[in-house]
């Protein structure tokens, strides 16, 4: 009896516990799709005018529209590390005209593009403030441009915001308080900025008088998770955009409605966690709406759990006696068993009791996790005598990495994904391929062609003829495999609907026009064209040297010869290449003709991964398409997701004003896993790329299956990056 | 399959239909098997099993039939009876363990159940009215709650339903939930019920053979 009231007393106890426990997780119900902060007006995260000093988690990417009177902004947001938001508006200023030459624009209105970036200084505790400071359109014209200070707090419901802001958010401004450090924050001197624009200028940054504002975004309890959002603005409207029409910019018709209330307030509704509307009320007289999206790529599986689990051999058993003695046996079950199951078995070899298997596969991002599957299977057919399994793998005929494993150690781990253990016992070394040395080789059906037909676009966005222009086309992608390390790929489309009539040549470059042509390739390649036809040769000379060399119509500008050589040591995080072309311009139907114009291009590539931060920094020096020479820097980050965010710029020997409007080339892209919006496991991604202008300078040929990627597993970090996935 | 797997916009269309479903759904882990028959049935409506005399005959063992709500109906099957708890389990592995008709428990869903008072519910109780509070662990994401009810017991000719209010102070949630009584085996043939606030209500059809 006794014994039954302590069980009890624990039951109970064991209850409390996980009741408190628990019970911070209620606001989860109360205050349901609050994962998110949400965004500003501005496009970045923040209140409705004003920014805030809340962030998207890292490896969230976002977008939002808003449409305030006079401008509608689209926004894309990066959040690449948890500390630093970084965000690319497009915005559609209504009270000005993109020129003032209607042949060259006709009535559309003035188009902006800048970069905001936000560095998180101190991260919200109990007791202290999330506090960051940002900066507003640093690359673009400057009519935005502002800085700003800014605190959050979130008491219970009410997320609380308190800042400081220069520039364009300093209204009714105090004294700078910078002047105590130097005189020169005393005044915002923007006059003598007069540049290509789309440079970092940052003379006058926190300079000038000072504004004050802050707000609050309140959770409304059991209301679907509805907010209310209230503001004191500080934006000064008359220094905002083109506030007096001409009187303030040229090409400006109309002035900007000023405020009649500093106080803005508006809802924002979560459809769900990863979409918000929004509907403010702005200046006391205008009504503001828009929307946003985000997703946050930073977790392994980040949205849709994956249902892909390994397939089991049937009749496991009955394999391994068939096999054992029987080495015939074993390499054609290891063929019938691997191939159907996306692991193509190229040759294989016992050798005392160690079973080599040689194989190649485009299903995972995981190396280890298409590994563990393999041995998998090998486990299962094995015959006892085989203790130990390594494995080859191998990528456009090139040897990548081998994976020497006990079998013992592999299956006393496998159970209880004990991965860190399995890890252990499991040597990876750089794989040097030789097929003469396996025994068994079965034979490729060469040459072979693998082809697929699928739509696809050709776009414009912000041109001075219209904001969008696109192509729908359809294209056949194919690969023709001649031996196993030569293969010719290409694609050719035809198109099927477009708005290109409008479309007019705009170029006003003074270098070759190796990209700003771009018109001419879209309005003369509505039809039939080439996009790519090119013949690959890879090749392993040495020991942690890579190569290839390559011939064709490489990109649809330019069709080009020549080569790159990869030096990757396998057990480190850097890799050196070089490569040189002899490229020559394409015909702008993009068939097979050639224009006049040819160069030779080529770059020394040094390449860096940070294991732990998996921040990919590329620096690549030497003699662009245009013959500009110079440097171009890429700093991109990978999340476990397997999204890659990142940005590049680059510095040639060219003057801003032969490079032209943004003064310099730069830009950012994404590249978005397809797994991770399926339950299926896949290799693909899907990249995104913006630069805010079409130059000609610091232009790259365009060739695909850089050595990089195409060594990514010839590398001991990227292996072992991905060990926890090794028994999935 | 190609020699390299590339990278490029040729998953562009796909990825946008993708990212269309994804931003309608509200449910964070919906698998993608899901949204397909869901984002049809927002269109053309889902199709019923219906509980037909020949349907009923065919099935070999006691079942329920759930209805979720927006998704598709699903057909349980009783798997296990201890102490008055009854488990029916779906076909592909997801539990639902009922006491006297009420869901007490639930495994596998989306987002999960359990009332730990849950023979606080009773069908037939010595005053036809009565309340009291149920102690419910709500799980993804884990929160306790109490939830306050009262039961009415109203005689029909056939059968008998009862109607349990049910209060969530927290939530400021109020609604009721509905029992059909069979009048022989005194036993629930017929339930509306909301047992989570991300789900749906649930309508059940049970049939015990």
């Amino acid at each position: 009896m006794r014994i039954l009231q302590k069980l009890h007393r624990f039951q109970l106890a064991l209850l409390l516990f996980f009741s408190m426990s628990a019970w911070a997780d209620i606001d989860s119900y109360i205050y349901p799709k609050s994962n998110y902060p949400s965004f500003s007006n501005s496009g970045t995260i923040g209140l409705i005018q004003m920014p805030s000093a809340r962030m998207l988690p890292a490896g969230s990417i976002g977008f939002s529209w808003s449409d305030s009177d006079p401008y509608q902004r689209g926004s894309f947001v990066g959040q690449p590390f948890s500390w630093l938001e970084a965000s690319y508006q497009y915005t559609d200023v209504n009270n000005a005209l993109y020129s003032l030459v209607p042949e060259f624009s006709g009535d559309q209105t003035y188009k902006d593009k800048s970069f905001d970036v936000k560095l998180m200084l101190l991260k919200e505790t109990t007791n202290i403030p999330a506090v960051a400071v940002g900066l507003r359109d640093i690359g673009g014209t400057g009519v935005f441009s502002s800085e700003y200070l800014v605190a959050s707090k979130k008491i219970n419901n009410f997320d609380l915001t308190l800042g400081l802001g220069w520039g364009a958010y300093s209204d009714y401004g105090m004294k700078n308080p910078l002047i105590r450090v130097d005189d020169s924050f005393r005044v915002r001197d923007v006059s003598d900025n007069e540049t290509q624009g789309g440079e970092f200028t940052t003379g006058y940054w926190f300079s000038g008088k000072v504004g004050v504002f802050g707000g609050a975004e309140i959770f409304l309890p059991n209301m679907k998770g509805l907010r209310f959002k209230i503001e004191y603005d500080s934006t000064d409207y008359e220094l905002e955009g083109f506030p007096y029409g001409e009187k303030s910019f040229n090409l400006a018709f109309e002035d900007v409605r000023q405020p009649d209330s500093k106080i803005n307030f508006g809802f924002i509704y979560p459809v769900s966690d990863n979409l918000h509307l929004k509907l403010n009320y702005i200046k006391g007289n205008t009504l503001s709406f828009g929307f946003s999206a985000q997703l946050n790529f930073g977790k392994k599986e980040p949205f849709i759990k994956k249902n892909d689990p390994p397939k089991k051999v049937p009749n496991s058993d009955i394999y391994k006696k068939l096999n054992t003695g029987d080495t015939t046996s074993l390499y054609k079950s290891s063929l019938l068993l691997m191939n159907p199951r996306g692991y193509p078995l190229r040759s294989a070899k016992v050798e005392g009791e160690t079973y080599k298997v040689v194989f190649s596969q485009s299903d995972h991002q995981s190396w280890p996790r298409a590994s563990g599957r393999v041995l998998r299977i090998l486990d299962d057919i094995a015959p006892p005598e085989i203790k130990k399994f390594e494995l080859g793998n191998i990528n456009g005929g090139l040897g990548m990495y081998t994976l020497k494993v006990s079998r013992d150690a592999f299956k006393k781990f496998q159970d209880d994904n004990l991965y860190k253990l399995a890890a252990k016992n499991i040597n990876v070394e750089e794989f040097n391929f030789d097929l003469e040395n396996y025994e068994f080789k079965p034979k490729v059906k060469l040459p072979e062609l693998f082809w697929k037909i699928v739509p696809t676009a050709k776009t414009q966005f912000g041109g001075p003829d219209g904001f969008f222009f696109g192509n729908l086309r359809l294209s056949v992608i194919s690969e023709l495999a001649l031996i196993s390390n030569v293969s010719i790929k290409s694609q050719i489309s035809v198109g099927i609907a477009n708005n290109f009539s409008n479309l007019n040549p705009n170029s006003d470059s003074v270098l070759p026009h190796v990209r700003t042509d771009v018109v001419q390739y879209l309005k003369e390649g509505q039809g039939l064209t080439i996009n790519y036809l090119q013949i690959d040769k890879f090749y392993k000379p040495f020991k942690h040297i890579y190569a290839k060399t390559t011939a064709g119509y490489v990109e649809n500008m330019f069709g080009a010869i020549g080569g790159e050589i990869l030096y990757r040591p396998f057990y480190k995080n850097f890799a050196v290449g070089a490569e040189l072309w002899r490229a020559r311009q394409r015909e702008y139907k993009q068939q097979f003709g050639f224009r006049d114009y040819e160069t030779t291009t080529g770059h020394i590539n040094f390449y860096y991964k940070e294991p732990r931060s998996q921040v990919i920094f590329a620096l690549k020096g030497g003699r662009f398409l245009a013959k500009d020479s110079g440097f171009n820097f890429d700093f991109s980050r990978r999340f476990q997701s397997g999204l890659r965010m990142g940005v590049f710029f680059s510095l040639t020997d060219i003057s801003e004003y032969e490079f032209g409007e943004g003064s310099f080339d730069k830009g950012w892209y994404f590249f978005i896993p397809i797994e991770a919006f399926f339950d299926k496991y896949s290799k693909g991604a899907t990249g995104f790329g913006l630069r805010p202008l079409t130059r000609d300078g610091a232009s790259f040929l365009k060739h695909s299956h850089n050595l990089w990627g195409v060594t990514e597993q010839a590398s001991y970090g990227n292996i072992s990056r991905d060990w926890d996935s090794l028994y999935e | 399959m190609a020699i390299f797997q590339g990278i490029g916009i040729r998953y562009m269309n796909r990825l946008m239909l993708v990212l269309v479903l994804f931003f309608v759904s509200s449910c964070q882990y919906i698998s993608y098997n899901e949204v397909i028959p869901l984002a049809r049935q927002a269109i053309i409506g889902f199709p019923d099993i219906e509980l037909t005399e020949e349907y009923i005959a065919k099935q070999r063992y006691s079942f329920a039939r759930f209805d979720l709500g927006k998704g598709a109906n699903i057909i349980m099957v009783l798997s296990d009876i201890d102490n008055n708890f009854y488990t029916w389990i779906s076909a592909t592995g997801e539990k639902l363990i009922t006491y006297n008709g009420k869901i007490v428990k639930t495994i596998g869903l989306i987002h999960n159940i359990e009332i730990y008072n849950s023979t606080t519910f009773k069908v037939f109780s010595p005053k036809n009215n009565y309340s009291g509070i149920y102690n419910v662990m709500l799980k993804d994401p884990t929160a306790f709650i109490e939830q306050k009810f009262y039961t009415q017991l109203i005689q029909k000719t056939d059968s008998l339903e009862l109607i349990e209010s049910i209060e969530i102070d927290v939530l400021n949630l109020k609604y009721s939930n509905s029992y059909v009584i069979d009048f022989k085996s005194g036993r629930t043939i017929k339930s509306t019920q909301r047992i989570h606030p991300k789900l749906p209500e649930i309508k059940i059809d049970f049939i015990y053979k």
